[in-house]
């Protein structure tokens, strides 16, 4: 935790030199002693009348969203692949459609979803979920396709049968290589929701972003991306805690895993 | 009486056939070892009398009753992924327990008090993965012994283990069976641990797997390779082990360039190669 601390501070503090000795245009990169205070001062508003678009109202759209549509999208790809690997006859068909579904790029869904849905929260969630869906199924069936074989004989063998053998073996045998697949769609599903948002849905952080753009308005621009990144930052930690919290055997013992922090 | 009778069994994968004829009777309270090349099918055999797999053709009797199933007085125990990694230990032993009804607490009790029989009960609260390789087997033989098996079938049990552990674990199965009393088959493809172990050694051709040997060895435990009965065993298994093992690694040509050679010298190599590589 110290090492990412003190990266924040270099990075932030580089800026703030840079923009002070020149080397940095201002007027483009303007620096965190530039933009935090103007997001104070202004609360973040910018456009006019219906366009009027304030910081907290996009920040909150954009995580409504994006909670919504992952948590959609994992639990849709949580139950499907497991379903497609209970089932071998749906497998059959299941996981090509999964397999010609999910290559289709987040952003690509969001002429449909528009359409579909107009350009408020509902594309944001749809494109989220299209976005994170299909190749969540596929991580979760390859997550329960790869458990030892061992590890069913011996639940077997101990007289283990029908869900009992799903729930207390299968699943927890499988959640390392799932869990793994979640912290990953969520970084699908936030560059889904800000796609989706700089290209048609008039909305949240990434239509506010570039809307700063739009009018010049670059401290505002510059505050979007850093929130961007803190936010995405801050939700990844989360479901790491999360992870530690669930499986937590993973991090006692020689075989720990969760190195990968 | 016979606590495993096994008859006119064969067991195919699609075209290929796994083991072809196999009629065997296994005593009760024997420890029978299986010893073979690899892919000789005796994991598969294994399975089969676990009832994890059924057989193509044949039957199976465990204690004068068919295997249709796993049935609860047989236990199967493997090389690795035998113990729960997101199970403590306790809860590991408890499994069985759990499985065959007991309430949460009743079966934790009786997972501790057989993890203290076998001097484990202070990694009781551990994960697997705290454990090392030579532990994680002794929780899984508690975890098959607090079922009280009349059966225990163990796939390659030690082989994942280096060797001063082998050796210590060895004689620790041998004790084992002799607490329990329970009927033993051990699939191993190291000739010696059969011999320090097993009162019978069944010794399995190339696939299609099948009997071709079978060999009593009436040496009382502990016992030294050094031994004559073993020493005499121990030559007649050896070559028929070489000949097999040759025969499934080598083609035509180049085992008439090993016979060239004097197939005496490449012995020792060829069943070094066989006894260190995978099952």
């Amino acid at each position: 935790m110290g090492g990412l601390i003190a990266a924040w501070i270099v990075l932030g503090g580089a800026w703030e030199v840079g923009a002070r000795l020149g080397v940095l245009n201002p007027a483009i990169l303007p620096p965190p002693s530039q933009f935090i205070p103007y997001l104070f001062a202004t609360s973040g508003s910018v456009g006019l009348g219906v366009n009027k678009v304030s910081y907290a109202a996009a920040l909150a759209a954009t995580v409504v969203r994006v909670g919504i549509g992952f948590g959609l999208g994992v639990g849709a790809g949580l139950i499907v692949g497991t379903l497609l690997s209970a089932l071998p006859w749906a497998r059959v068909i299941g996981v090509p459609i999964a397999q010609i579904l999910a290559p289709i790029a987040p952003i690509a869904w969001i002429p449909l979803a528009i359409v579909l849905f107009g350009t408020g929260d509902g594309a944001a969630v749809f494109v989220v979920f299209m976005g994170i869906a299909a190749s969540m199924t596929l991580a979760v069936v390859a997550a329960l396709g790869g458990v030892p074989g061992e590890y069913v004989k011996s639940a077997r063998s101990l007289g283990s049968t029908g869900w009992r053998l799903w729930l207390r073996v299968i699943l927890p045998a499988a959640a390392p290589g799932v869990a793994t697949a979640v912290r990953l769609s969520f970084f699908a599903a936030w560059m889904s929701v800000l796609a989706g948002e700089m290209a048609g849905i008039n909305s949240g952080l990434g239509s506010l972003v570039i809307l700063g753009q739009q009018e010049f308005q670059m401290k505002l621009v510059m505050a979007g991306l850093v929130t961007i990144g803190l936010l995405g930052f801050g939700f990844d930690r989360l479901l790491l805690l999360i992870r530690r919290r669930l499986l937590w055997w993973e991090s006692r013992g020689a075989r720990a895993v969760g190195a990968d922090a | 009486m016979p606590e495993i009778s096994i008859s006119g069994l064969c067991r195919d994968f699609g075209h290929h056939r796994a083991l072809d004829r196999v009629d065997l009777t296994i005593e009760s309270g024997s420890l029978t070892a299986f010893v073979g090349p690899t892919g000789c099918g005796k994991t598969t055999l294994l399975e089969l009398i676990a009832g994890l797999q059924h057989p193509t053709r044949g039957r199976i009797t465990v204690d004068g009753e068919d295997v249709v199933g796993p049935r609860r007085d047989t236990i199967l125990i493997f090389q690795d992924h035998n113990l729960f990694d997101w199970l403590t230990v306790c809860d590991n032993v408890a499994f069985g327990l759990r499985v065959r009804g007991l309430s949460k607490r009743e079966a934790r009790r009786r997972a501790i008090e057989q993890l203290e029989r076998v001097g484990l009960a202070s990694f009781a609260d551990r994960v697997p993965g705290e454990l090392s390789g030579g532990m994680r087997q002794r929780v899984a033989l508690a975890r098959a012994l607090v079922l009280a098996p009349k059966v225990l079938l163990m796939d390659e049990p030690l082989g994942s283990l280096d060797h001063q552990t082998r050796r210590i674990m060895q004689r620790y199965l041998v004790s084992v069976w002799r607490q329990s009393q329970a009927t033993i088959v051990l699939v191993t493809h190291d000739l010696d641990e059969a011999l320090r172990l097993a009162d019978r050694i069944v010794l399995f051709s190339a696939s299609p797997g099948r009997p071709i040997d079978v060999v009593d060895i009436p040496a009382p435990h502990p016992r030294s390779l050094e031994d004559g009965r073993l020493r005499q065993a121990r030559d007649r298994l050896l070559t028929h082990l070489e000949e097999e093992v040759a025969l499934t690694e080598f083609a035509g040509a180049e085992l008439a360039a090993l016979a060239e050679s004097g197939f005496e010298s490449s012995v020792v190599k060829v069943h070094g190669g066989a006894s260190d590589g995978s099952a």
